[in-house]
């Protein structure tokens, strides 16, 4: 090595860094300029933001699609009061049609009253004196088909022009019982339980196998401050993707929301706390992103079988049923099922926010204890 | 060339620079009595800023580091040389705070490191082995994000200027050349504006025009008088770099002294190098001859690139 340089002295004590020219006053927590730089990081993903967004809706169509492909079935009460022949040629007529369900039935209370809670769509009384349809609006589709076929049925079976033989009143119970507005809170739930355990999961082992959590291990951020931040960025994604879920099934699918949306986009964040508190419990253990796949499915699938998402928890034998009232996923579809699709308010589901809350510190506390920077 | 500024591996003195082979700017005329020690016994020794004592640390039955003791003074470039699994890493690791110890003591810059390893994370710049940071994050964006970490503003363009970085400010980090890489690795080391520097492996890996560039930056740290702990396997850039090079083999330190100093020990132990490797250039003179010393890893496929590079380079010394 013949690299002799001419002497020089070295500064006689250690001076810092030369001040930089310019330093921005600007300070921001570390928690918020992560929250930050996480939202900034999504939102230029595009690719995850439009999976995120897109997929639940996609399987909200491919259901929706599933129900509509059987056409409209209207539910028709049918009371026969006037017990003459042209009455029964109507009902015999009604009943032929494939396009309404007809429930004749002897007491027009009963039948009133099946009305009011939604299990009909539309009610006619044959009296003696003139025939009487009641239609319930909140159902448009399927009292509209019932009215179409009441007219042709009664023409048919009478002779006489429709509107001058039936007097039409319409009432709005505001219920819908139709199987997309059943199956929306589902898909909100499951949405969320993406959001919080499988995407959580893998961005997190992502993460830290490219070693890009051992880098911020070396700086003073604390682990709680971290978790905080990745939290809080995910739960801010959870309610803007259900509120984007609810505006798409309003408006597209027009489905029916009985709750308060307030409140169901409340039950989404907390459900999503609770799956984001699952996520890193997991991942706490969780070695590469090849095993991370595997692991949320063995988690995730069967929850999504077993919770009554798509389906009725109702048709399972009574210990399976007795155990699936625990799963998480299952409280945040009975909270959110019974907001929008039974009407509840939130003193009625508190069982299942209890459920969720339990679980949330359950996994809480795992996460922050399982947490790591890095394998050893 | 005997020099006794160093005793036993142990810094008395703070001249060592004229008697080590660094290619340093001239500050003045040649003058060779710097080579020799100070007269007399004037040297003030400054607190050390970093201290480890009988550091111990076993994964398992494995034992990483076994009772590795030295200390760094202010302004010191020290290297810590080894072969993979010597324990190198491991002892970096501990001194920054990110990995705990199981016996022995430490403190760097006043902090006792295995008390309060949180509070040296503050203190240090770090640039890790094996480590990455964010994607869809400009590298101006990721120096304030860390700037936020460490409770301070950065003035993220200055900092990507001074590791020479500024034309890629809004960049992603994948977006680099592996040489960048490491530079604003550095760069994030830089944000608390630490005065001690842990560099491990820092130029692993780099083609050697960027290695050569990033040496000129670990060196334009020295000169400013910062401390640097830097782990390598290059003995060319220990000798260059380091003021003294801790060599370590199997979790203990075996040699601890100034390059020159470890050569000399060695030659009067009767050591000879065989005839025939002495040269007086080696491969890499070769290829930087023919290639140049600029680096390749920003946009350069310009009107240069075109025109081959050894045709410009031949005949011109470096």
């Amino acid at each position: 090595m013949s690299v002799t340089a001419p002497p020089s002295q070295r500064p006689a004590a250690p001076s810092p860094l030369p001040p930089s020219p310019r330093r921005p006053a600007r300070r921001v927590s570390p928690r918020r300029a992560l929250l930050v730089a996480s939202l900034r990081m999504f939102y230029r993903n595009k690719h995850s933001i439009f999976w995120t967004l897109l997929l639940p809706v996609i399987i909200l169509g491919v259901f929706a699609l599933l129900n509509l492909g059987g056409g409209v079935n209207a539910q028709l009460g049918v009371v026969d009061e006037a017990h003459d022949a042209a009455s029964a040629r109507v009902v015999a007529a009604l009943q032929q049609s494939a396009l309404v369900s007809v429930h004749v039935s002897s007491s027009v209370g009963d039948e009133q009253s099946a009305l009011g809670n939604g299990d009909r769509d539309a009610l006619l009384v044959l009296g003696p004196k003139g025939y009487s349809l009641t239609l319930n609006t909140a159902h448009s589709r399927e009292s509209d088909e019932a009215r179409l076929v009441v007219s042709d049925a009664v023409q048919r079976a009478t002779g006489q022009q429709p509107a001058a033989a039936v007097s039409v009143t319409t009432v709005n119970n505001g219920r819908s019982q139709g199987y997309t507005d059943f199956l929306i809170p589902g898909i909100i739930a499951l949405s969320v339980m993406q959001t919080g355990l499988f995407t959580v999961l893998y961005t997190f082992v992502h993460l830290r196998q490219r070693g890009i959590l051992r880098r911020l291990k070396a700086t003073p951020l604390r682990a709680t401050d971290f978790l905080a931040a990745q939290v809080g960025t995910r739960l801010i994604l959870a309610a803007a993707q259900t509120l984007v879920l609810v505006l798409i099934a309003l408006l597209i699918f027009r489905i029916h929301i009985y709750g308060n949306v307030g409140w169901i986009l409340g039950v989404a964040v907390l459900g999503a706390a609770v799956f984001l508190a699952l996520g890193f419990a997991i991942s706490g253990s969780t070695g590469s992103v090849e095993s991370a796949a595997p692991i949320a499915n063995a988690i995730g699938l069967p929850m999504i079988v077993l919770s009554g998402v798509f389906f009725s928890r109702g048709g399972m034998p009574g210990w399976l049923h007795g155990i699936t009232d625990f799963l998480p996923l299952t409280y945040l579809v009975d909270a959110l099922r019974h907001l929008s699709y039974d009407g509840w308010g939130l003193l009625d589901i508190r069982t299942d926010l209890l459920g969720l809350a339990a679980w949330l510190v359950v996994s809480g506390a795992l996460a922050v204890r399982l947490f790591r920077w890095e394998l050893d | 060339m005997g020099y006794n500024v160093y005793a036993s591996g142990e810094i008395l003195g703070q001249i060592p620079y004229a008697l080590s082979p660094h290619a340093r700017p001239a500050r003045g005329p040649y003058d060779p009595r710097s080579r020799l020690p100070p007269a007399g016994g004037a040297v003030s020794v400054a607190a050390p800023v970093i201290e480890v004592e009988g550091l111990r640390k076993a994964y398992g039955e494995r034992v990483a580091v076994d009772g590795v003791s030295f200390t760094v003074q202010p302004g010191e470039v020290l290297g810590i040389l080894g072969p993979n699994g010597a324990g190198k890493t491991t002892t970096v690791e501990i001194l920054e705070g990110l990995r705990t110890a199981d016996g022995g003591s430490a403190r760097v810059a006043g902090i006792d490191v295995l008390r309060d390893p949180g509070a040296v994370k503050g203190a240090v710049g770090v640039q890790l082995q094996a480590s990455s940071f964010f994607d869809q994050l400009s590298l101006v964006e990721l120096l304030e994000l860390f700037g936020s970490l460490f409770g301070v503003g950065v003035d993220a363009r200055a900092l990507l200027r001074r590791v020479d970085l500024e034309d890629r400010a809004s960049s992603e980090v994948r977006r680099l050349s592996g040489g960048q890489q490491q530079r604003f690795a550095v760069a994030a080391a830089l944000v608390n504006n630490p005065s001690i520097l842990f560099l491990d492996e820092p130029t692993t890996g780099l083609d050697p025009q960027a290695r050569r560039h990033m040496w000129e930056l670990i060196r334009s740290f020295r000169d400013d008088g910062t401390t640097v702990v830097l782990t390598t396997h290059s003995m060319e850039e220990a000798e260059l770099l380091c003021d003294r090079v801790a060599i370590m083999d199997a979790g203990r330190i075996v040699a601890l002294d100034a390059p020159s100093a470890l050569v000399d020990a060695l030659l009067a132990r009767g050591f000879r190098r065989p005839a025939a490797v002495v040269r007086e250039a080696t491969l890499e003179d070769v290829f930087l001859d023919l290639c140049g010393h600029e680096l390749r890893d920003g946009d350069a496929a310009g009107v240069a690139a075109a025109e081959p590079v050894a045709a410009r380079r031949r005949g011109r010394r470096r």
